[in-house]
């Protein structure tokens, strides 16, 4: 078992679970819970499916050394991304994602849209997918780079199964839910990840293996903690000039 | 092409900060062909992470 891969595996998919959920949530109250588990199911399907054909596909095509680099530059767009949104989130120059916010937007669309149920339907196919999409990528590229698919896919079931736990316990999109700061660990993780993965691939030597991603996931944090203080400082220093 | 801006979104939301990760990779590629393969690890973080510092930066 790939401790690093579960954990990272874990946070990033209960993140867009929860998203995906808040919009399950406002599909079912506002049209009817039948139709948005229809959606949320044919979602789920067609990630299935795309999961089982990508992963095997590229993992039987593709030389490993090759894959590896392809996915760590992937993981690594991905994670600095992520990282990026999260540094700015915490200075105060991107708003905070607000679960319950997304909810009443999403609820006062779907009714103004007077959606049927079809329309319903495919909004929640379209949530679940598109969210379920960054799982996929998640999953795949981590399960292939690291040879850990049974991590990967174990982290992700551990999310979803707690979403969902908690989406049937409460009815309602979870906004208690640390969002800002699972996607803030999710980035350094995700960003050290790639980089090596895709450093190793290159020809890179990390001096102490694995152990080294340890070292580069504490050296991110680092970062992006120290960039959020200085984007805060300097906000400061605007407002009292 | 719709679903190609989808996928490149997936990847990318600051371009030069996805351009600098890739100079970044091949900065470091370049130093481990010269037999450097452990300094190419620690310049690869500095770029990686001078990147992130540039593109919040310049938001």
């Amino acid at each position: 078992m790939n401790y690093y891969v579960l954990v990272a595996a874990l946070l990033a998919s209960s993140v867009e679970f929860v998203e995906a959920l808040t919009i399950v949530l406002a599909v079912g109250t506002v049209n009817g819970f039948k139709p948005a588990l229809r959606g949320t199911l044919f979602a789920v399907v067609a990630l299935t499916v795309l999961v089982l054909v990508l992963g095997e596909g590229v993992l039987r095509v593709v030389p490993l050394n090759a894959l590896r680099a392809i996915i760590g530059v992937l993981l690594l767009l991905f994670g600095l991304k992520w990282i990026r949104k999260a540094i700015l989130r915490f200075a105060g120059k991107k708003a905070l994602h607000n679960e319950g916010e997304l909810y009443e937007k999403a609820v006062s669309r779907l009714q103004t849209m007077k959606a049927g149920e079809f329309e319903a339907q495919a909004t929640a196919f379209n949530g679940v997918f598109l969210e379920g999409l960054e799982v996929v990528v998640i999953v795949l590229t981590m399960g292939s780079a690291a040879q850990a698919y049974p991590s990967a896919i174990l982290g992700s079931a551990i999310g979803l199964l707690l979403v969902l736990a908690a989406g049937i316990a409460l009815r309602a999109p979870l906004a208690k839910v640390p969002e800002n700061v699972m996607k803030f660990v999710v980035g350094v993780m995700l960003t050290s990840f790639g980089s090596f993965w895709a450093g190793e691939a290159l020809g890179v030597h990390w001096p102490l293996g694995d152990a080294s991603i340890v070292f580069l996931i504490a050296a991110y944090l680092i970062t992006s903690v120290v960039s959020v203080g200085r984007l805060k400082r300097g906000e400061a220093k605007r407002e009292v000039a | 092409m719709k679903w190609l801006k989808k996928v490149y979104g997936l990847f990318v939301e600051d371009p030069k900060l996805a351009v600098m990760a890739l100079v970044s990779l091949a900065v470091a590629t370049l130093i481990s062909a010269t037999g450097l393969h452990e300094l190419a690890g620690l310049i690869l973080f500095v770029l990686i992470a001078g990147s992130i510092v540039v593109s919040v930066e310049r938001n």
